[in-house]
């Protein structure tokens, strides 16, 4: 079945909205799901824009992110002309070395970076890492500075996962993940049940983790409900 | 990583163990994993006594190599890390974990109160022990006189 059929019946506004709801839904997994980003850009410029959006405070220098991208610098050299040329990085020079981070007074830079966020950002690279535990998940999400979108460039990305996946077993994930984020994912892990009986008893922690923003990357605000017996 | 670029950046020296050493070490992790069972204990303080315990067996499978982690910042990630080159794949998936392991216990105690969950206490009481079981096999398989 193409993503806009349905076998839904139309003659009910709540049939038009779960099905809008699964249209959304289906676009959003379709767009990270295919090569978005390869049809749109060559390979090299990609990961550029993904290191420079993904933390746009941070100056990179030449060889550190030909390192992270795992290229020579001098394959670097002509997208980096290119995109400063046209507004959407800039650099700056230190000596002999140069310089270069995302431009964020660009008009495009918000748009780029959520493009990117949706389709090579943190919370579909931690998405992806956790896939493969399938139910011993019951919840994750992203929390702290960084899902309020208040994250330095070097900022840790702290993580909630709520099942039966330890650290232990999540571990070799991260220290992937973290490979290609280029900065610490630092996880808390609980089993349902302590996690439950925290909330009960006032926790002052999880409830200000509860309160504060968060970017689910396994299940949603109903999955964490449940968990906690709401 | 190998010994040769953690000799010649001074983060690892050479170093001939002895069973008394050895035993030490051993008589430390005991305490350390019997300590961490304590049930009176915050899940913090068991996390972070367990996580000694198996920072000191990275340290004996080190010795045993004949090796030892110089004292110098970083030197418990070196340690943990070099695991690896001692025990091979079987020493890869612990690395990544008492790595996690280790920023944690640095939170605990130098930064915030309240961060290991009862979840991961118990976790790494049973991972440190597990670790510890795997070193001492590694030992008498590799080093049959130094064994317990």
């Amino acid at each position: 079945m193409g993503i806009w059929t349905t076998n839904l019946d139309y003659s009910t506004p709540a049939a038009l909205a779960v099905d809008s709801l699964r249209n959304m839904r289906n676009n959003v997994r379709n767009m990270r799901n295919s090569s978005v980003l390869t049809a749109l850009f060559p390979q090299v410029r990609q990961g550029v824009l993904a290191a420079t959006l993904g933390q746009p405070d941070k100056w990179w220098y030449l060889s550190e992110l030909a390192d992270r991208l795992g290229t020579s610098p001098s394959s670097l050299q002509r997208e980096l002309s290119s995109l400063v040329a046209s507004g959407i990085l800039v650099h700056r020079r230190e000596g002999t070395r140069v310089y270069f981070k995302a431009e964020t007074q660009s008009p495009v830079f918000r748009d780029l970076q959520q493009l990117f966020e949706k389709t090579a950002g943190l919370a579909p690279i931690l998405e992806h890492i956790l896939k493969p535990f399938g139910n011993k998940i019951q919840s994750a999400f992203i929390y702290g500075s960084v899902a309020r979108s208040r994250e330095h460039a070097m900022s840790d990305v702290d993580v909630m996962v709520i099942g039966r996946a330890g650290l232990a077993d999540l571990s070799p994930a991260l220290r992937k993940a973290e490979a290609q984020l280029g900065r610490d994912v630092n996880v808390t892990a609980y089993a349902p049940e302590e996690f439950r009986e925290k909330i009960k008893s006032g926790d002052h922690f999880l409830a200000a983790v509860l309160r504060g923003r968060k970017q689910f990357v396994k299940g949603g605000q109903s999955d964490l409900d449940e968990i906690v017996g709401k | 990583m190998t010994w040769t670029k953690l000799l010649a950046n001074k983060d690892a020296q050479k170093h001939t163990t002895s069973k008394k050493e050895l035993d030490n070490m051993r008589a430390l992790i005991a305490r350390d994993l019997a300590d961490a069972s304590l049930a009176g204990l915050s899940a913090d303080r068991r996390f972070a006594t367990a996580y000694n315990a198996a920072l000191q067996a990275a340290n004996m499978a080190i010795a045993c190599a004949g090796y030892r982690i110089m004292s110098k910042v970083g030197h418990h990630r070196v340690s943990l890390e070099s695991t690896k080159l001692v025990l091979g794949k079987a020493g890869h998936n612990y690395a990544d974990y008492f790595e996690t392991c280790r920023r944690k216990r640095n939170t605990i105690d130098y930064t915030f109160s309240n961060v290991a969950t009862e979840t991961e206490a118990k976790e790494i009481l049973v991972q440190a022990s597990r670790f510890y079981g795997e070193v001492e096999d590694w030992i008498t398989k590799n080093h049959p006189s130094l064994k317990m």
